[in-house]
């Protein structure tokens, strides 16, 4: 019997997160660039934001793709 | 910007903006921080027993899946408490010398902007109900405009609420007494 590969499935699972992730991203660039009031606090957001969550995108795609 | 969108009166000066009191926000931080860290400490305890060696294993074998929903999980609490920390900045109350905005950020796709004018209002009440809004004074205010029942307002966990409402009492006095005998309005 052939070994099941997860890989694919990480993959997939990889691009379905990235596809919401800058879905998400648009949504939140847009109300923020739109409704708030204070410009550092609005580049604060988007650095935090960033921050907090590229590098767990980056662990995700070197565990799906290397 | 917000402001140049709201679009204030030629000679209209803001007074003050308030936001809901930090308690609230961080309340909802700290959820959303323990809900992320939950499986991640779950995991590091799992492995940590010192009877079970099949957990171990089983980590060891798949360990790529783990980590990548582990991952997953995080990123959906980073994104969570985005959306918390954005709601709570653009949820906020703009009190003019001639009109309060109430601009209420309920989900990202459901934004409400009130005015109500000083000169309408009739009556502001605020009760602060709790231990946590007493120590920390804030509460919610209430306040009936001239105008149908439905454009009553209603806005909870407001900082120092009784010197919004002193603030708010003192524009509106100070804005009929610059309307003077002038007649108002009335749709």
């Amino acid at each position: 019997m052939e070994a099941f590969s997860i890989t694919p499935l990480l993959q997939i699972g990889f691009y379905l997160t990235a596809i919401v992730y800058a879905i998400f991203s648009a949504i939140l660039f847009y109300h923020w660039q739109n409704y708030s009031m204070s410009n550092a606090v609005t580049l604060q957001t988007y650095i935090a934001f960033a921050v907090f969550s590229l590098p767990l995108l980056a662990i995700m795609a070197a565990i799906a793709f290397l | 910007m917000l402001y140049d969108k709201i679009e204030l009166e030629p000679d209209e000066n803001v007074l003050r903006t308030v936001r809901k009191h930090w308690f609230v926000i961080t309340v909802e931080l700290i959820s959303i921080v323990m809900m992320g860290l939950l499986p991640v400490i779950g995991c590091i305890v799992l492995l940590n027993l010192p009877f079970n060696l099949d957990i171990a294993n089983l980590f060891a074998d798949n360990m790529a899946v783990i980590m990548f929903m582990l991952c997953t999980w995080l990123l959906l609490s980073v994104m969570a408490a985005t959306v918390s920390w954005t709601h709570y900045y653009l949820d906020l109350w703009v009190i003019t010398d001639r009109r309060i905005i109430v601009i209420e950020q309920i989900s990202f796709f459901n934004r409400k902007v009130s005015n109500f004018r000083l000169e309408r209002m009739q009556d502001i009440k605020v009760s602060i109900t709790g231990i946590i809004p007493t120590l920390l004074n804030f509460g919610t205010i209430r306040a009936q405009t001239a105008s149908a029942a439905e454009s009553n307002f209603t806005s909870p966990a407001l900082p120092d609420p009784r010197e919004l409402q002193s603030l708010i009492q003192t524009a509106m006095d100070a804005r009929m007494a610059s309307l003077g005998d002038a007649p108002i309005l009335v749709d």
